[in-house]
């Protein structure tokens, strides 16, 4: 069996339906000694729920099947079916009810026969035209060739490449998003670069591979940058990997009690990347996005291990382009203030400890609004924030407002507008919103997680205990003494400001050039 | 309002003394001895008893004997500090520690939980406890002898076998070859346990206990469950909870393979248990451990919120005695798919519960309809909370109130002498059981400081914590027709004398073992400042003495004298330190100065009721001392103590002992003149209007002060039986009984 046993995987990163709808799937060696069964299983790209973005799934046994096989999605007026050659259809189940879709999402599954267990899945976007198919790529800036970040100051060996290796690669994710930002870094400085995840966001599927890959592609010259924030099976590949140098950058894996109510999926990942996070101390080169990370790094990798807290390197999670140089002006209010927090809809964030404190504040201040910005897979988290803002909390109807997700531009105008950001986030690795609202000029009220006051870098306004009240009681206040609110944002900004310029993405250069090994002892 | 994490106190809307809500008149407040071999997880049997005790801890006394109870547990359910906790030894284990466990391990505890009004006592093996009365709920015969005795796991080749002595957490390993042998003593044993009443949590488990102990168990008090404070959330189709320990009789392994049948359906498993790693591993086998999740140590907060959303509560444990799971899930709306089999089936209907047999195929099969038809979901989640406000934690707790009190009442009726009030002042002489094994050893001319004796007991010089000395004591106590004696407990910096506690202990033992009226009523000599020996002695007295049915009462409470120098005088930081561990007892200071006129409070507070002298010759000289022990008399009265206390004393002679502290004392050397001085003492006492509650004796035993009266060579009897007509006088003038 391969490291990574039965696997079906396409040979394209999409597929068109005006050409015939034809696709092809490698099935690797296991599959043929494997008990398993091939399922082609078709959603709406923009609605994968089931039954109502549901087109349908196609059961073919793989007995009997070669290591490639062809087959063909084809249909219309919403209904679809798919055939595979030389396969025998074994069972399916077709939407009765039309499906309309702009495109699709393809997925070859292997399904244990006895257990119905999945083995392994892989998707890949489908569209009616290249047209479509164009668009929807478009939907990542492919301009790698304008500089936006940092010059390197150094020249890898020639024919060398940059791996950078993480868990999933989305774009509205931060980890994704640096991920990109580092292979854009990359590429601009005429650094050859690839990008392997286990999962991607489709748009990017033909740009990101999967790290089965990653045996056959790292030469001895190249070097892997591992991005580690959840758990990972390509961990175990890539510190098999013999290439020039393997660098970990660790994001911090969530306290799983904080999840494990909502997502106790989520949870159980985080609960096996603690347990992962140990085999980081087998890399040459160690960084964290902060210091806090670097702590529960170092607990991970345990007493008996060669790294100490002053080899690994602190680098800023984000990479920007520029830092302005003062905050936009605003005009603080005196009653009415808007309180805006950012971030993933996880329990984690501790959102109801939000609302709790701006239920507080609101027997303060009742025409304020408190403003979420984030969206998350999570209905359950969602369906509770609600019972607590609606039931528990009795806030009246129209003071909080539910943003979902936004683009950049419209949560900077929302950044623009607010009085003051709040934070009750129990466990972070840099949590980057503060350092965006602090450079927005708002003034940030948080609870004082470690990494958050480390990113508020002793500015702000920290809360040690959750007692909204007073907590309430010390924001109002501050937001009425226009001087010391004054300092307060003043000092924020320089913070911020420092802290942004070392974001050019040289703190990842200098991972990855020659200079002075941070590496372990 | 927010739903915290940690439940609140219930407060206690009853007067102390107000008839109960069941009819059964309230003996008022009750000290309870709570008896349960852990208390330190969520099971249902913990539930049950947390729940109780959260509704009575503010109109009874209760102490929990365990061998580990959580204060993080009880805090979060809403148990206060004033429930007092107390260890008892820890299981054993190692070869035969099964055995062991079931037979030497409660004699154990025994020795170890104190006396108490009445025993509540939860899980095997505490129904083997000899205390008495007891009201028992084993919830459960031990099912590794009865219903479960062939289930057990042989592992490796077979030699040894994994055996669950519920609720120990953790299994014991036995030798295949003698196991049956180790179960059949087990069982001969386990049968001899008689409470004075033993209560089921459900009819199924009322038939199982009647079969094991024969004998009727007809009373059932089901589990209750909170129908307030669930948290209303749309229905996760796709998520369903499981809630138990897991050991292989809960049949998690059915659930797993349940889900393993359905297409989307997810299990949240809630609970510990030795079986955690199997179970995961089966899930991984079944492809499922992406939908399978292991969930320890929630709050109550989290179990709600998972409870809330859930499609339905699976169980499928193997007859579970009830079931208390049940009920929750039923409270929070949810229906039940559950195996028909268990005491919870007592409270299900086919409106809200599918009761099916325990094959993970119909489990599928229900959990697969609910995801498909959500409104039948909405339906049966109604119909069960509907059911569930028919079972709640208050009626549980009422009803288990009720029969504590009928123990209690029915084991006062066997003890008439104890209702008794008293008639007459009390009398009382002080004891010292400090002396060790013979001449030379402690306080007999151990040293000549404060160890000189200059007169011979006629016992000889004995061993005052040797039962023939106490036995010999007790019956010149009973001679001299004496109410209660005082055995004087002193504590210094290192704790409270050891010999001395050991002594009592021997004291009180023998006087309930001959059924002896007398009384005993420790007093305290604090020497140093340590609050926490103080509280030390305060905890081993309440735990051990304090309720034990001799020991002498006053007011509802135990008697608690005090030597007092004055040296803890107005030293406000000591008594706010002991205000706890003291709350529960009568004090009474027996001085060595007089009550502060109209200013007490100043130096003590309201701490005490009485207040008399220790030594009343020593107060002035002999002209004044009708004088100044009238005024001390009515001093105490004038500060507001109800407990009138006065002292008679035959003598005093320290000037033998070589202590330069006592060197300037005034009055060192105070004639008995063959009586006399004892005699004015008396009249001076028989003489007080109104009369006192208590008259206590310095001494009978204080040889190095040369106040006692115990019988020597050189005095005889004399004393004692000056002392039987005293008591005889009082008896006479004042009428008879306690």
């Amino acid at each position: 069996m391969s490291a990574y046993g039965a696997v079906a995987a396409f040979q394209h990163p999409d597929l068109l339906l005006e050409g015939g709808g034809t696709f092809r799937l490698s099935l690797s060696a296991d599959v043929l000694a494997s008990d398993v069964s091939l399922v082609i299983d078709v959603y709406d790209l923009d609605d994968e729920t089931h039954p109502r973005g549901h087109l349908g799934w196609w059961k073919f046994p793989t007995r009997g099947l070669g290591t490639t096989v062809s087959g063909r999605i084809t249909g219309d007026a919403g209904h679809l079916d798919v055939t595979l050659d030389g396969g025998e259809l074994a069972d399916s189940w077709v939407n009765p009810e039309p499906v309309r879709f702009t495109g699709l999402s393809v997925a070859a599954v292997l399904r244990a026969k006895t257990t119905n267990a999945i083995v392994s899945l892989e998707r890949i976007p489908a569209f009616a035209s290249a047209a479509d198919l164009a668009n929807f790529r478009g939907r990542w800036n492919r301009d790698l060739s304008t500089p936006a970040f940092a010059l390197a100051g150094f020249q890898p060996p020639a024919g060398s490449t940059v791996h950078v290796v993480a868990s999933s690669i989305v774009q509205r994710d931060a980890v994704g998003r640096l991920c990109l930002d580092v292979y854009r870094l990359l590429r601009q400085n005429g650094i050859d670069a690839t990008l392997h995840a286990e999962h991607c966001a489709p748009e990017l599927n033909d740009i990101v591979r999967h790290p089965r890959d990653l045996a056959a592609t790292v030469g001895p010259d190249d070097q892997v940058l591992f991005f580690a924030s959840t758990f990972d099976p390509s961990l175990e590949v890539v510190t098999g990997l013999r290439c020039r140098r393997k660098i970990a950058y660790f994001h911090r894996v969530t306290d799983p009690r904080l999840l494990r109510v909502f997502d106790p999926e989520l949870a159980m990942t985080c609960q096996k990347a603690l347990a992962q996070t140990a085999r980081l101390g087998d890399f040459d080169r160690l960084a964290a996005n902060s210091a806090a990370s670097v702590r529960d790094l170092i607990a991970a990798l345990g007493p008996r291990s060669r790294w100490h807290a002053d080899d690994i390197a602190v680098v800023p999670p984000r990479l920007l382009a520029g830092v302005p140089d003062r905050p936009p002006p605003r005009s603080p209010r005196t009653s009415g203030a808007r309180f805006i927090t950012v971030g993933r809809l996880k329990s984690n964030k501790k959102l109801e400890d939000v609302l709790a404190l701006f239920a507080a504040y609101l027997a303060l201040d009742a025409d304020a609004e408190c403003w979420i910005v984030g969206s998350g897979d999570g209905k359950a988290y969602r369906d509770y924030l609600d019972w607590v803002e609606r039931t528990e909390l009795g806030i009246p109807a129209g003071r909080v407002h539910w943003l979902g997700s936004i683009d950049d531009d419209e949560l900077a105008r929302r950044y623009q507008s607010a009085d003051a950001y709040l934070c009750m986030s129990e466990h972070e690795g840099f949590c980057l919103p503060l350092h965006e609202a602090m450079l927005h000029g708002l003034p940030v009220f948080a609870y004082a997680a470690d990494a958050v006051i480390e990113t508020l870098g002793g500015q702000g306004l920290c809360f040690e205990t959750k007692e909204f009240g007073p907590a309430a009681a010390t924001i109002h206040a501050r937001l009425g003494d226009p001087a010391r609110l004054a300092r307060m944002v003043e000092g924020q900004f320089g913070h911020a400001a420092k802290l942004a310029r070392t974001m050019d993405g040289r703190g990842f250069l200098d991972l990855l050039g020659p200079g002075a090994s941070p590496g372990g002892r | 309002m927010r739903l915290a994490a940690t439940i609140p106190a219930i407060p206690d809307p009853r007067p102390a003394n107000a008839p109960d809500m069941t009819g059964t008149p309230a003996p008022g407040r009750l000290d309870i001895g709570v008896i349960i071999p852990l208390l330190n997880k969520y099971g249902g049997a913990e539930r049950y008893l947390i729940e109780c005790l959260r509704r009575w801890q503010h109109r009874h006394d209760i102490t929990i004997y365990a061998h580990s109870i959580s204060d993080s547990l009880l805090t979060e359910h809403g148990i206060g500090p004033g429930v007092r906790r107390a260890p008892l030894s820890n299981y054993f284990s190692g070869e035969h520690a099964m055995l062991l466990n079931g037979t030497l391990l409660p004699s154990i505890w025994r020795g170890e939980i104190g006396r108490h009004d009445v025993y509540y006592a939860h899980l095997w093996p505490t129904h083997l406890i000899d205390v008495d009365p007891m009201v028992c709920i084993l919830h459960e015969p031990l099912r590794l002898l009865y219903d479960l005795r062939f289930d057990q796991d042989f592992l490796g080749d077979g030699s040894v076998v994994q055996a669950h002595l519920y609720p120990k957490p953790s299994y014991d390993y036995l030798a295949a070859s003698t196991l049956e042998a180790e179960l059949r003593a087990l069982e001969r044993f386990d049968r001899i346990g008689s409470p004075l009443q033993m209560v089921a949590n459900s009819a199924q488990s009322a038939r199982q206990l009647s079969a094991v102990f024969g004998r009727t168990v007809d009373t059932v008090v089901h589990p209750g469950v909170d129908i307030d404070g669930f948290i209303d959330l749309p229905t996760d189709t796709n998520l369903f909870v499981a809630i138990g320990q897991l050991w292989p009789h809960k049949r998690i392994n059915l659930l797993i393979e349940a889900v393993a049948l359905t297409d989307s359906a997810q299990l949240a498993v809630i609970g510990a248990g030795p079986q955690a790693e199997r179970l995961r591993l089966m899930a991984e086998r079944l492809g499922v451990d992406d939908r399978v999740f292991f969930l320890t140590d929630l709050n109550n907060r989290e179990l709600r919120l998972l409870l809330a959303r859930a499609a339905a509560l699976l169980f499928a444990p193997v007859r579970e005695p009830f079931g208390i799971v049940v009920l929750e899930g039923m409270a929070a709306g949810r229906p039940i798919i559950a195996v028909d089999e268990g005491g919870y089936t007592e409270v299900c209907h086919p409106d809200y519960a599918f009761l099916l047999p325990p094959y993970p195929a119909a489990f599928a099969e229900k959990m697969m309809l609910l995801q498909r038809d959500p409104e039948l979901g909405r339906r049966m989640g109604a119909a069960a909370r509907h059911a569930a406000t028919a079972h709640t934690w208050q009626h549980c707790a009422d009803r288990n109130e009720q029969l504590l009190v009928e123990a209690c009442l029915t084991a006062k009726a066997a003890r008439p002498e104890a209702a008794r009030q008293q008639q007459r002042p009390l009398v009382g002489i002080q004891y010292f059981m400090w002396y060790g094994q013979g001449h030379g050893e402690a306080h007999w001319n151990d040293n000549p400081v404060h160890g000189y004796v200059t007169e011979k007991p006629l016992l000889g010089f004995y061993d005052s914590v040797q039962g023939r000395t106490i036995e010999h004591h007790l019956s010149t106590f009973e001679e001299m027709g004496l109410d209660f004696v005082i055995p004087n407990l002193h504590v210094d910096e290192s704790g409270p004398n050891r010999r001395e506690q050991a002594g009592i202990r021997n004291l009180l033992a023998i006087a309930e073992r001959r059924r002896s009226d007398l009384r005993v009523a420790i007093q305290l000599c604090p020497y140093g400042r340590s609050v926490a020996a103080v509280n030390e002695a305060l905890q081993d007295i309440a735990a051990h003495q304090a309720s034990h049915p001799n020991y002498l009462q006053h007011g509802g409470k135990p008697v608690l004298f005090w030597f007092w120098s004055g040296a803890l005088d107005a030293n406000w930081e000591f008594f706010a330190a002991i205000a706890e561990h003291a709350a529960r007892f009568t004090h009474v200071a027996l001085g060595l100065r007089l009550p502060s006129g109209t200013g007490e409070q100043l130096r003590t507070g309201a701490f005490f009721s009485g207040f008399g002298p220790f030594s009343p010759l020593e107060l002035a000289d002999r002209d004044n001392w009708e004088k100044i022990w009238d005024v001390a008399y009515r001093d105490a009265e004038r500060n507001g103590m109800t407990c009138r206390t006065a002292t008679i004393s035959p003598g005093y002679d320290d000037t033998a002992l070589r202590d330069s502290r006592r060197a300037g004392n005034a009055f060192r050397q105070i004639a008995r003149e063959d009586g006399a001085t004892y005699a004015r003492c008396m009249s001076f006492v028989e003489a007080l209007d109104p009369p006192p509650h208590f008259v206590t004796v310095s001494t009978f035993n204080e040889f190095h002060e040369n106040s006692h009266i115990e019988p020597t060579l050189g005095m005889g009897t004399h004393y004692v039986d000056m002392t039987a007509q005293f008591t005889a006088r009082l008896r006479s003038r004042h009428g008879g009984g306690l």
